[in-house]
């Protein structure tokens, strides 16, 4: 019994190492995963990293700009909105000025998207589309 | 007077003269074994499997299972974290620069 369970505990043991190693030796940049999944060829692969490098830089600001406004919102709807009882022209605004950003941002994400779904084969261009339009369009409950 | 010694004789001459039926050595194992089966038939017979890991061909089957188990699982997990890492690193607000 002490022998079988010594072996078991190895096998386990083994199994975990085994199944850690090969996840950290498989990973690798979100890119390559890209790259792999639709079978891209190596000047395509430039072209994609290249294309992530620019959207990274393009995009990057972006957040910045949101945690601003949000914080300003935050700021408003805590004081202003608090001492008024209610919405005002301010707190509006600041609303207003996320959105702005947020739709600026998935107008960003949907150009990203549509350059590089181009350099991909073109019967895997609707897959690629349906993997990463979630992130553009928020789901809205059940429907 | 031997009786003692009369009766030893007697008893070694002694034949039964009872016939078995045929299967009766089987019959008498079989239920043998069942009670055995019964009588440990507890928690830790669930286990009891664990003891046979402890023959050699058991041992190194399992250790094969478990080391291609591991590579499979970990490749198939790497792949969906590594989508999974594609699709946070297209989320603007959690964007590198770098692009990985």
């Amino acid at each position: 019994m002490k022998r079988g369970l010594l072996v078991l505990l190895i096998a386990l043991a083994i199994g975990l190492g085994a199944t850690l190693v090969t996840r950290h030796l498989c990973l690798g940049t979100s890119t390559s995963w890209l790259c792999r999944e639709y079978a891209l060829s190596p000047e395509k692969v430039s072209r994609v990293t290249e294309l992530e490098k620019e959207y990274g830089s393009r995009c990057g600001p972006y957040c910045g700009r949101m945690c601003e406004a949000n914080a300003r919102l935050q700021a408003l709807a805590m004081e202003g909105g608090l001492s008024s009882g209610s919405v005002t022209p301010a707190i509006r605004e600041a609303v207003a000025e996320t959105d702005r950003i947020r739709t600026a941002t998935r107008i960003n994400m949907l150009e990203h998207f549509y350059a590089v779904a181009a350099e991909l084969p073109p019967e895997k261009r609707k897959a690629y589309l349906l993997k990463v339009l979630p992130l553009v369009i928020e789901p809205c409950g059940s429907r | 007077m031997n009786t003692d010694g009369d009766l030893s004789v007697l008893l070694q001459g002694w034949q039964p003269g009872l016939k078995t039926e045929s299967g009766f050595n089987r019959s008498v194992w079989s239920r043998i074994e069942a009670r055995q089966i019964k009588k440990g038939a507890g928690f830790f017979s669930l286990f009891s499997w664990v003891e046979r890991l402890a023959v050699p061909r058991f041992a190194a089957a399992t250790l094969a299972v478990a080391l291609f188990g591991g590579i499979l699982i970990g490749g198939v997990e790497a792949r969906s974290a590594q989508e999974e890492h594609y699709l946070l690193s297209q989320n603007p607000y959690m964007v590198q620069p770098s692009g990985r």
